[in-house]
């Protein structure tokens, strides 16, 4: 199940299935969701959107603060733009894993936007973007089987 | 796309740096006076050496900027905040261009210990972002969970949900009610239903 390159040498250490739905109350379309764990002090699955065009993963406040999340943790304050609001913010590097079905799992100290305000964040879903993360890893999908297919560069 | 660079903001490259706090019992000027010789014993170059130390009004705090070793080309911000509260407390941020496998022991921190003997390591995040693999435990829970949300999805619409084995342990208007629901989060799919 695991892809490889032409010489043998394999692409993916693991793959899973991922949850094909909207992911958001706007979301007119299905979305790529995968069960993500991300862990400070303490670890917790989350069901995360893949999104290639996000600038950075970004956790839900409540749950960073949930595993272990403190401002000191703090690598740089920035902000980004959600559906045209500005949410400030702290980026910070945690342990984030991808859960494999089939092979290894895959962890990774990605770069993580934590927005400050719970209010704000609400009842948006955490994301998996591309700074930080996505572009450290190799991935392909496979829409057949909704299958996910993640590997280390 | 969901999220997008704020417009006034631009994607820096994500420092490399180490984190050390300590606090100081101590007036500012003694502070002061420790830093600046600490920092001489390691040889540091002072960023401004007519007015090293200055006050940051936008962080209410101020500041000292140090290239700490000009070979491994690493710099070194000391800040506490001007609020004259005692002890001080005193945040060392060790920053690289590049990520470097430091001596950061030798280098930085067993001299601060003679200086400082509690100061207290927050993360170290000098060295490149690690990726590691472990081999998978079954998860037959993950497909439960997704049949579940697809099978409940309209009747949970805009509720976070807390799913274990396909099971519903809880469910809620926000993620705040539903973590203050639950004894533990560990081995629990957290999730917003659409």
């Amino acid at each position: 199940m695991i892809l490889q390159f032409a010489d043998g040498e394999p692409f993916a250490v693991g793959a899973t299935t991922y949850l094909y739905a909207p992911a958001t109350d706007q979301d007119m379309s299905d979305r790529i969701q995968l069960p993500i764990v991300f862990e400070l002090s303490e670890a917790t699955d989350v069901l995360a959107v893949v999104d290639t065009g996000a600038p950075y993963s970004i956790l839900d406040p409540l749950i960073a603060k949930q595993i272990g999340f403190s401002p000191e943790m703090t690598l740089e304050r920035t902000a980004v733009t959600v559906r045209g609001v500005k949410l400030r913010g702290s980026l910070i590097r945690l342990s984030t894993t991808l859960q494999a079905e089939v092979g290894e799992n895959l962890t990774i100290d990605s770069t993580t936007f934590i927005p400050d305000s719970e209010e704000q964040w609400n009842q948006f879903p955490s994301f998996i973007g591309q700074a930080g993360f996505l572009e450290r890893i190799r991935f392909a999908i496979d829409p057949n089987t909704n299958t996910f297919y993640f590997g280390a560069p | 796309m969901f999220a997008e660079q704020a417009s006034d903001y631009t994607i820096n490259r994500i420092p490399y740096r180490a984190r050390y706090k300590v606090k100081f019992d101590g007036s500012q000027s003694e502070l002061e006076a420790t830093l600046l010789k600490f920092l001489k014993d390691l040889e540091a170059i002072l960023l401004d050496q007519d007015e090293p130390i200055r006050e940051n009004p936008i962080e209410n705090r101020y500041e000292l900027t140090a290239i700490l070793n000009e070979d491994l080309e690493f710099s070194l911000l000391v800040y506490w905040p001007n609020d004259e509260q005692s002890p001080i407390d005193i945040t060392f941020d060790l920053d690289s261009p590049d990520p470097v496998e430091l001596p950061i022991d030798d280098v930085f921190l067993n001299p601060a210990k003679d200086v400082f003997p509690e100061i207290q390591l927050i993360y170290n995040f000098l060295t490149r972002p690690k990726i590691t693999t472990q081999k998978a435990k079954n998860r037959p829970d993950l497909r439960k969970n997704y049949e579940w949300i697809k099978n409940h999805r309209h009747e949970y619409r805009g509720r976070w949900v807390a799913l274990q084995h396909g099971e519903l342990l809880a469910d809620a208007a926000s993620s705040r009610e539903l973590v203050q629901q639950l004894n533990s989060t560990a081995q629990t799919l957290l999730t917003v239903v659409y």
